[in-house]
């Protein structure tokens, strides 16, 4: 098992002491005793969108914070990815990477009562590999599951895949039970993605589109005496300003990837019940990226790309459109992997040199101080992006780059940017995930960009340099000789630039500080919530 | 003929007269959704935040996206007419059951707002009529023009600030108290905690609408031969008000009021956003940015139905209101 | 549907006296309180929309000082400053441009729309009249604001693209309104003349009746300005509107998030809505008073 030398929560709140002043944030929680553990009481979470397809991701990625309550996985993580152990209760990886062998945890048992064996393992992960949006890439490789006995089972590998042991926690890779879902089927028809059946701590009782999603305690679980709430409720609030509130009465108890405005924390957290944490989003690592159009006349041109990055001031744009929650982007694989990252991106703002390089790419300013006019887009589903359009517009303007903010919803912004293309440019937020080859490389390379096709390589990026890399890297079961693939990357795509990285989003769990033991793992607020329990005040 | 029979008549005659409408209501809305950019399935994999072609192409395969548009069109209207509104593509649900789930409250939110307009806006048009021409009338008119001039979302935040945020009376949004478990009495007052604001901010429009046009009538009926008549018998006022004029002045209002409960839906829109409401109206928007099409088309076509309906149903209050009008 | 309030039953025919613009409809317009202290508030509107870039150049969306300033904390910030440190002051005065822009647009198409639709239902009838009356009456079923948002849907959230939104929820009053002037004025004697003469019908829509039937149409519009001034503000408020231009309803949209705090934020460009369409309707009050006596009092 590879071990970090240095704790990324460490590196987290190194980085946040640093840049933003937000020195309590993640500290403050290490500071105070924790009581012991009780029962009773119901947890309220918030959710921003409504899980759409079903409640467990199982062929959909839209019920993060839903699945793992219901439908645990194989492995949880600490906070720097060391995995413990879930439904797994050992685990060992061959020399070259080819074969996985995992213990199950005897005696636990399926919410209708079944046992759990090795087979539920089998026909979640052939459905997994065969269907999941986004982790599909991690078990990709996975060319057989064997299932010897009822606690155990072997992945046989078509190729390395360094990153699967990574990836194995429950919200992105629930079990689900083999005596309902079955090999072959269309899992997003079957009515258990609606109702799930798991061995988690909770379970389904009720969900009211729109409105809520109710869990109960599961008085049988594995692991007594957890849980320790007595269910939780799951509150669907798509608007920002009405869970800032809902937070304030003390209806909403907790919710996780900045449910608030950034503008409000500060003052949520000075009211006496309300506090937050940066924790639990080591395997998420949000970025913001502003991508261009390479099919784009002006944008195929290096210089102007050059030009545009030298114009941004990123440091501005973290304290204004995000409040100073986050960090200046140096490199297409974030700080976050601090195991790939290589900080190549740091030029300084030079006004002087972008102008230069304009003039140089051949559009002149004209007689009213501008170059050209083009348009930015931005994805919808986050409320800083479209300040940080606004800023970019702002600090074109100063280069003279006329630039044109485009309102679109999720629908026009796909349909536009990854089926027509007909964009200049856009930014976007990406999770770049635990490992590059999940998470980055599906902007970067050439083999990625597929029309019609959501945060894949928008940019139309084509470098047989950056390919060569990310596809060794792919199947590299040597970190060292990882790190060394992903370094040939990052320069690569630093001198081509297809896209900036911007900003690293810091994300915050907003809590009621009733709420104890709610960020124990890498996962956060994606975990089991087993040990989550509630004080009274 | 009986009562009961006529009313179902009517309802029938009503009934028959709207499916062409109803049908025009569907395809135009279907042609222009069409036309939107983008589908549902762009909108759940952008949403979800990972896509794989494949996975887009089988669920557009699933909800019958790659047929062409007439295709899909005949389709819908095909399932219609075995009286079944289709599933959503976004839900994964009958839409039938997502719209039942989301119904009542916004009944209960039209209905109180609805009730709460005319209520106050009559008995507002009432005091005007008396005062015609005098200080208070003409106060009263401004106010009412105030009242007509406020965009129903800005006074539902302004409620917010005053009744939850300064006061703390009331909830500053949600549709009740989840997972308390609460039942009868209980459960009523804490819907009428929460549903009070946002009727308020729909209603408030109407209010002034109502007692303007109570103003107009109760003025237009006093000046007519039968009232004064009336009135020249030496009835007391009170009877010649409430009897003669406050219902001949309810028909024109009930006119209105029919009308107003397909703009409702509209306004329920707005209210529900910045209340935080599962109702309807924001269902309707999510659809639409959603691209969910049938969702929005089976909401298009239950409020359609429910105007005539509405209509129908003040046909007979006429009825019952006006002896002219029984006649015939 | 907003149907012009005074009227307590579909348009009746009119009184050919009162019909015309004449001076005396003028004088009683303009004796009309209400509708003085409404022109007021609206030319003061418009002035300060049409000063808008010469006293606050430049793009109101720029970041100019710290965020949160509370009105009157800082006099260079009469209104404040919101939570990325934008001038509210500068963002009023250009939103009422959108709002006046948006509102006299919807109004100009969605009464050019209505009176075609409506002159030739009421003109033609028959056939047409049939037709037509279906027409508007599937519009007048619709639920408005839900179309509208479906068309913004389908094009992008320009002003232009909301006003013609708009419009085309909007038109169905007009259309009403003009069919059933239409109607009962082609049955008129100077019509019947005109035809025996051999005017065309396009000449006798346009010229001899058309001028008849104005007042009650124009006493409406006014209400459409206001109406239309509404429903953008309720769009803008919903995010569908243009990110480059800052609207009355974005700013309410954008201030709703802070309004446990800074409650101001949204407070403002409320009350410029409410004083706004305010005075159209009181203009519109003046001008029914003026224009249609009949429903005046006592």
């Amino acid at each position: 098992m590879p071990t970090l030398a240095i704790s990324r929560r460490g590196l987290l709140l190194g980085s946040l002491l640093a840049s933003t002043g937000l020195a309590t944030i993640g500290t403050a929680m290490a500071q105070k005793a924790t009581p012991t553990p009780m029962h009773g009481g119901i947890l309220t979470f918030v959710l921003m969108a409504e899980p759409t397809v079903g409640l467990i991701n199982i062929v959909s990625a839209g019920a993060t914070r839903t699945t793992a309550k219901t439908n645990e996985g194989l492995l949880t993580y600490d906070f720097d990815l060391t995995p413990r152990p879930q439904l797994a209760t050992e685990w060992d990886i061959a020399e070259d990477g080819m074969t996985y062998t995992f213990k199950l945890r005897p005696n636990v048992k399926w919410h209708d009562g079944k046992p759990f064996t090795s087979e539920d393992v089998k026909v979640s992960y052939t459905l997994l590999r065969k269907g999941h949006p986004r982790s599909q890439a991690v078990v990709l490789n996975i060319a057989e599951i064997e299932t010897p006995d009822p606690l155990t089972v072997i992945f046989r590998m078509s190729a390395p895949a360094p990153y699967l042991i990574y990836g194995l926690a429950a919200a992105e890779m629930p079990i689900v039970p083999a005596h309902i879902f079955k090999i072959g089927e269309d899992a997003s028809q079957n009515p258990a993605i609606r109702k799930p059946i798991g061995t988690g701590p909770f379970k389904f009782k009720e969900w009211v589109r729109g409105s809520h999603i109710i869990y109960e305690r599961n008085p049988d679980y594995w692991d007594a005496p957890k849980p320790y709430v007595d269910g939780i409720v799951f509150r669907v609030m798509t608007d920002q300003a009405a869970r800032s509130a809902a937070f304030e009465t003390g209806e909403i108890l907790i919710g996780d990837e900045t449910p608030v405005s950034y503008a409000d924390i500060k003052r949520l957290t000075q009211t006496p019940a309300l506090d937050v944490t940066a924790d639990g989003y080591t395997s998420r690592n949000t970025v913001a990226r502003l991508v261009f159009n390479l099919d784009h006349p002006i944008f195929s041109n290096l210089k102007v790309r050059q030009a545009i990055e030298l114009a941004i001031d990123k440091q501005r744009l973290v304290d204004s459109a995000w409040f100073g929650y986050g960090k200046v982007g140096t490199s297409a694989i974030p700080s976050g992997i601090a195991r790939f990252h290589v900080p190549v991106e740091t030029k300084a703002v030079d006004l002087i040199k972008a102008n230069a390089l304009m003039d140089e790419a051949g559009y002149p300013k004209g007689a009213d101080g501008s170059r050209f006019k083009v348009n930015i887009d931005y994805y919808p589903g986050f409320s800083p992006m479209k300040s940080q359009a606004e800023f970019i517009k702002s600090e074109l303007a100063k280069i003279g780059i006329i630039v044109n903010v485009r309102n679109a919803d999720y629908a026009t912004y796909v349909k536009r940017i990854y089926t027509d293309r007909d964009f200049e440019f856009y930014t976007t937020t990406n999770s770049a995930t635990f490992d590059p080859t999940i998470g980055v490389q599906r902007n970067y390379l050439s083999t990625a960009f597929t029309r019609g096709v959501p945060f894949s390589n928008g940019s139309h990026y084509v470098s047989k340099i950056a390919d060569d890399a990310l596809n060794a890297a792919a199947r590299e079961p040597d970190e060292k000789k990882r790190y060394e693939y992903f370094d040939v990357f990052q320069r690569q795509v630093a001198q081509d630039l297809p896209a900036i990285a911007l900003i690293e989003i810091q994300q915050l769990t907003v809590f009621n500080k009733r709420v104890h033991n709610h960020t124990l793992a890498a996962e956060g607020l994606w975990s089991n919530m087993a040990d989550l329990f509630l004080t009274k005040t | 003929m009986s009562g009961l029979s006529r009313i179902l008549r009517t309802l029938r005659r009503s009934t028959l007269q709207a499916i062409p409408t109803a049908i025009c209501i569907i395809v135009l809305n279907f042609i222009l959704l069409q036309m939107a950019p983008g589908d549902a399935v762009d909108v759940l994999a952008a949403e979800s935040g990972a896509a794989t072609l494949e996975g887009m192409a089988a669920m557009r395969e699933r909800f019958g996206l790659n047929a062409p548009v007439i295709e899909q069109l005949s389709a819908y209207l095909n399932r219609l007419l075995h009286l079944d509104l289709g599933t959503s593509a976004r839900f994964g649900v009958p839409i039938a059951e997502l719209i039942a789930q989301r119904l009542p409250r916004t009944l209960l939110l039209m209905a109180l707002a609805l009730g709460m307009a005319a209520i106050i806006g009559v008995a507002l048009g009432a005091v005007m009529s008396s005062f015609a021409g005098r200080l208070s009338d003409r106060v009263l008119s401004i106010l009412s023009l105030l009242f007509y001039s406020i965009p129903n979302f800005w006074i539902g935040l302004m409620l917010i600030v005053l009744f939850s945020v300064k006061l703390g009376w009331l909830p500053s949004g949600g549709s009740g108290s989840i997972g308390m478990g609460l039942t009868g009495w209980a459960a009523l007052v804490d819907q009428a905690r929460y549903l009070v604001l946002p009727a308020a901010s729909l209603a408030l429009y109407y209010v002034a609408i109502y007692a303007r046009l109570t103003r107009a009538a109760m003025l237009e009926v006093r000046a007519q031969d039968y009232v004064r008549t009336a009135q020249a018998k030496g009835l007391p006022p009170l009877v010649v008000n409430v009897h003669h004029i406050l219902r001949n002045a309810l028909i024109p209002i009930t006119t209105m009021a029919g009308m107003h409960v397909g703009a409702m839906l509209g306004g329920a829109v707005v209210v529900e956003t910045v209340f935080s409401l599962p109702g309807l109206g924001r269902l309707a928007f999510e659809a639409v940015l959603g691209r969910d099409i049938q969702v929005l088309l089976g909401i298009l076509l239950l409020s359609s139905f429910f105007v005539i309906v509405m209509n129908a149903l003040v046909d007979l209050l006429h009825t019952f209101l006006d002896p002219k009008i029984g006649v015939h | 549907m907003r149907l012009p309030f005074f009227r307590n039953e579909p348009p009746t025919p009119y009184d050919m006296a009162a019909a015309n613009l004449s001076n005396r409809e003028l004088r009683l317009f303009l004796t009309n309180p209400n509708a003085v202290v409404g022109l007021g508030i609206l030319a003061s509107v418009a002035l300060l929309a049409l000063l808008a870039p010469a006293l606050y150049p430049g793009d109101p969306l720029s970041v100019v000082a710290e965020p949160f300033l509370w009105p009157g904390q800082d006099w260079a910030y009469p209104l404040g400053t919101d939570a990325l440190g934008r001038d509210v002051m500068a963002g009023a005065l250009h939103g009422a441009r959108i709002s006046l822009y948006v509102g006299l647009a919807a109004t100009i198409v969605g009464f050019g729309i209505g009176l075609l639709v409506g002159a030739s239902a009421g003109y033609f009838g028959g056939r047409t009249d049939a037709a037509l009356v279906k027409l508007i009456e599937v519009f007048q079923t619709l639920p408005n604001f839900v179309l509208v948002v479906v068309i913004v849907a389908v094009l992008e959230p320009t002003p232009t693209v909301v006003a013609v939104a708009i419009a085309i929820v909007s038109w169905p009053t007009i259309a009403r309104l003009a069919r059933a002037e239409f109607r009962s004025i082609r049955e008129r004697d100077y019509v019947t003349a005109a035809h025996s003469l051999g005017c065309g019908s396009i000449h006798i829509m346009g010229r001899e009746i058309l001028p008849n039937a104005l007042p009650p149409l124009i006493v409406t519009s006014s209400i459409m300005v206001a109406s239309a001034i509404l429903m953008e503000s309720g769009l803008s408020f919903m995010g569908l509107s243009d990110s480059n231009i800052i609207s009355w309803g974005s700013m309410i949209g954008a201030g709703r998030e802070f309004i446990r705090t800074a409650w101001y934020l949204t407070a403002l460009p409320g009350i410029a809505i409410v004083l706004t369409v305010l005075a159209l309707n009181m203009i519109g009050d003046g001008l029914n008073d003026a224009l249609n006596p009949r429903t005046q009092n006592d």
